[in-house]
């Protein structure tokens, strides 16, 4: 197997047992596509706290929120789902996914 | 009767997922997964087994027989580059779960099929035969995507705890966490954008244990 291979395999294998291990929490916000417009999501709940016309509000609403929520952090996400960037999580690991 | 080897149970709630596999369906591919095992159902797909020594099309044809729902996207026939032919993968291997329904024992004429598309009608220029057949349209959006596929979920088999904007939501937090992991682990975005399909149904039968 390529090193390249190797390497993702064992990130893949260390991130499922990170998985496992850190189970759900409501601190956690996520900002996520509401057809045309932004919601602010707690994890876990089935209901948006706030519905935003515009990403930069609902994600500057999101910081604030898990910020007072002390020291959880925003998943931002693009409109296909997938994540744009993770605001807030502690520094050292993350590679390009991490904002500070 | 049934063929052999063929685990009934199993049989009603394997999902065979035939569509493109390149980097830009793959947004959409994920929604699918997501939105198909949070509805407890199981995909199945043909990547999901990497022996080279076995054919493509007998890797199918066997998905396609243990696979009691499935689901097409034909919404990518064309082809990938300026002057080369359309794919003809996924229209092909409609035609064979068709008539593996029409040909097939007990319980094979049980099967069911959803087709996606892009737009409403656009599939009547080049396909016209499948009219008739539950079509949903996606337009290339995955939210979208997601609430295509659970509603026909729901119709099909009666399947659908969450409506479509809570099962978007949770895959939203699915695949926040696995970014969240991956980063934690030393990945990075490419690692988590490029994560092949079967892992990543591994990854989301692991949250949704989790998260039920």
């Amino acid at each position: 197997m390529a090193a390249q291979d190797e390497r993702r395999v064992a990130v893949y294998r260390e991130a499922m047992k990170l998985m496992r291990s850190a189970g759900s929490t409501r601190d956690r916000y996520h900002v996520i596509s509401h057809g045309d417009r932004w919601a602010v999501v707690r994890e876990g709940a089935q209901r948006a706290y706030r519905v935003f016309d515009r990403k930069a509000d609902a994600v500057a609403r999101a910081k604030s929120l898990a910020a007072a929520a002390r020291g959880r952090y925003v998943i931002v996400h693009r409109k296909d789902g997938g994540v744009e960037m993770i605001v807030g999580m502690s520094a050292g690991k993350g590679g390009d996914i991490v904002k500070g | 009767m049934a063929p052999d080897n063929l685990d009934i149970p199993r049989f009603c709630g394997n999902v065979f997922i035939n569509c493109p596999f390149d980097a830009d369906y793959r947004p959409l591919l994920r929604a699918l997964i997501f939105t198909l095992v949070d509805c407890g159902l199981s995909p199945r797909i043909a990547t999901e087994r990497a022996d080279s020594g076995e054919s493509r099309v007998d890797k199918i044809k066997e998905l396609i027989r243990q696979s009691g729902l499935s689901v097409h996207d034909i919404s990518r026939m064309e082809p990938l580059k300026p002057g080369d032919l359309p794919r003809f993968n996924m229209p092909f291997e409609l035609g064979l779960d068709l008539g593996c329904r029409e040909f097939g024992p007990e319980p094979l004429p049980a099967k069911r099929c959803l087709i996606l598309e892009t737009e409403p009608y656009r599939y009547q220029k080049v396909l016209s035969d499948i009219s008739g057949n539950d079509i949903k349209h996606h337009r290339s959006d995955p939210e979208t995507l997601v609430r295509c596929v659970r509603a026909w979920v729901v119709e099909t088999v009666g399947l659908g705890r969450y409506n479509g904007t809570v099962i978007w939501r949770r895959f939203g937090e699915c695949v926040g966490i696995l970014a969240a992991a991956m980063a934690e682990a030393g990945g990075t975005g490419q690692d988590v954008e490029e994560m092949p399909a079967p892992e990543f149904i591994r990854f989301v039968r692991e949250w949704k244990l989790a998260n039920p």
